[in-house]
């Protein structure tokens, strides 16, 4: 029965809430029971069963009175760097190993107002700073596929989670893939939608030009029914655009077709460095979505191969002056010193794990004077046109389909020794992120490794600024195309 | 052209203090392995073809233009409560409703 519920999607789940087949009680306690058994997996940092379950019985209350807010009922879990008003928000860093925010993040004010309710704050690398999960203070996550292999990152927690069936869904936040990574890593759908789509007000910052929230689901109907809820312009963040956020969900309803929509797929993303078995997948989709009509046509997007240098300059610069708030003095770790800098100095070195500390000092160095025009003032021309080659490419196509990671999921510490490798992880989402472009992955099938183990593997899709509803279609389309695939439940 | 920069213990020091860490003789010299692959990496930018490219200053440029020269701004008004208690149930050190900082002038 348990299971059952369980491995409903998000849409199920809520039709059958509306139906009273069973309470948002009973799903909870199936969720809270999941997570309980399941912990060796590290996906969560925070579960209050008591807060959940309440949130569980108010939902079930406000039905009963006639409610028929998008989400009543369903639980979720959210990435630890949003905002919880009294509820701890760690980011995965020892420094904010108390914090319990006085305030709640947009994204997820928005998700408890449509009735959502809220399970667990997931693990995830610190800061987001991360490709495999393996950067939180509380621990590593596993991959459900697979005990042993990463979950992908940042948003580790949020995926391992989702794919696990502890959650119906789940936020994520990506600054350089770490929704569309790890969803591929997982078997999921992943979306980041455009820069500015969803209010960053209430998330941890890591890169303010990049930073963008985004989800985790089962399907594709899933992922927009909840972007769809989180979406949208607020006051409080100067970057959300006001427009208007279009019914994605609604739109979704029957068949979608790509007969006649133009695909790119960009040959810069097709390199050596590509698994065979992940380029074999997404060139295999690319011929199923022509066969369905679609055309698909090569395009150049000349400038890829500096994307990730670049970067690891201008990311790091963004989150070495986001992360100088954390000085020990109003909230956090503090570690007294004979001065007030010793203070900072040794507040923050007790605070922030090793990639962290990485991060602020490339960060400091490329800011530096003497430094500032050959780093960081390069590495934003050099986003200029990596820009440039999305905009020409869209003149000639509707969408670009692309593999998500270059690697299928590999094992915990396999990379963690060579921080270089692990960025190169990024090399095919970093582009668009640096673009503020709307992205999705979405599964392709499964390949067997070298070692015999079962995993996935995930295409990711791109659009022009504001389509994420071409991407909800494509997606979509290529489901019904596929068939169904959803992560093995391990009982 | 800063092609290959190589640092020094002395200027990697400088720039731990500048950061605000704090590390040992041998983490230092860990890190600042670590610190110049991830230089060698980046250097890459600089043989990207950028003559005559303007660096990107705003994402609104990209996905905003016509917001791209003004950013919106709020009304100036008082929003909040007084949350004195929720912001200082966090805070390292407290007394009386304030927050207890080091001792900064002698």
């Amino acid at each position: 029965m348990t299971q059952n519920l369980l491995t409903l999607s998000a849409t199920q789940a809520l039709a059958g809430l509306q139906s009273k087949q069973f309470s948002s009680v009973e799903l909870t306690h199936a969720c809270l029971a999941r997570l309980n058994a399941r912990t060796h997996l590290n996906t969560a940092i925070t579960v209050d069963a008591t807060h959940a379950l309440n949130m569980a019985k108010s939902a079930d209350a406000r039905r009963a009175a006639g409610d028929a807010a998008p989400l009543l009922g369903l639980p979720l879990g959210i990435k630890d760097l949003f905002c919880t008003q009294g509820l701890r928000t760690t980011a995965a860093s020892q420094f904010l190993n108390n914090f319990v925010p006085a305030y709640e993040s947009t994204v997820t004010r928005k998700l408890w107002d449509s009735g959502a309710v809220c399970v667990a704050k997931l693990n995830m690398d610190e800061f987001a700073m991360g490709g495999s999960g393996e950067n939180s203070a509380f621990g590593a996550t596993h991959n459900p596929w697979a005990a042993g292999y990463v979950p992908g990152g940042s948003s580790s927690g949020s995926a391992a989670a989702v794919a696990d069936y502890q959650v119906f869904a789940a936020t994520g936040s990506d600054t350089g893939g770490s929704i569309r990574q790890p969803a591929a890593f997982t078997g999921l759908v992943g979306i980041k939608p455009t820069y500015g789509r969803c209010s960053r007000w209430g998330m941890v910052a890591f890169a303010s030009s990049l930073d963008q929230a985004g989800i985790f689901a089962r399907t594709t109907a899933d992922a927009a029914l909840l972007l769809e809820t989180v979406a949208g312009h607020d006051p409080m963040d100067s970057t959300s655009a006001s427009l208007p956020v279009p019914q994605w969900r609604q739109n979704l309803s029957g068949e979608s077709s790509v007969k006649g929509l133009k695909i790119g797929l960009p040959k810069q993303y097709f390199i050596a460095g590509l698994d065979p078995q992940v380029a074999a997948q997404v060139q295999g989709m690319a011929q199923q979505l022509a066969a369905a009509g679609a055309q698909v046509v090569e395009v150049d997007l000349p400038h890829t191969e500096y994307a990730v240098a670049a970067y690891y300059v201008f990311a790091p610069a963004e989150a070495a002056s986001n992360l100088a708030r954390y000085d020990g003095l109003r909230f956090g770790v503090r570690v007294p010193g004979a001065t007030l800098a010793e203070t900072y100095a040794n507040s923050r070195s007790a605070g922030f794990g090793r990639e962290v500390q990485r991060r602020i000092m490339i960060g400091n160095y490329v800011l530096s004077s003497g430094y500032y025009d050959a780093y960081y003032t390069q590495a934003m021309r050099v986003r200029q046109l990596v820009a440039a080659d999305f905009t020409a490419a869209f003149q000639q196509v509707d969408v670009i389909l692309a593999p998500t990671a270059p690697s299928l999921p590999f094992k915990l510490g396999e990379k963690a020794a060579d921080p270089v490798a692990l960025y190169l992880e990024d090399a095919f989402t970093i582009p668009v992120s640096a673009a503020g472009l709307p992205a999705l992955s979405v599964p392709t099938g499964t390949v067997t490794n070298a070692a015999g183990v079962v995993l996935p593997v995930g295409a990711q899709l791109i659009a022009p600024h504001w389509q994420e509803a071409r991407l909800f279609q494509v997606a979509h389309a290529w489901e019904q195309i596929r068939g169904p695939f959803t992560p093995p439940f391990q009982a | 052209m800063t092609e290959h920069a190589t640092l020094s213990t002395a200027q990697l020091q400088k720039l731990a203090t500048l950061s605000r860490l704090s590390f040992t003789p041998e983490a230092l010299t860990a890190f600042g392995t670590e610190f110049q692959n991830i230089l060698n990496f980046v250097t890459k930018i600089q043989s990207a073809p950028t003559a005559n490219v303007a660096p990107l200053t705003s994402m609104l440029a990209l996905t905003q233009p016509e917001m791209a020269s003004h950013t919106p701004e709020r009304a100036d008004a008082v929003t909040e409560p007084n949350q004195r208690e929720a912001l200082q149930a966090s805070a390292p050190s407290t007394e009386s409703g304030f927050f207890v900082v080091p001792k900064i002038v002698e």
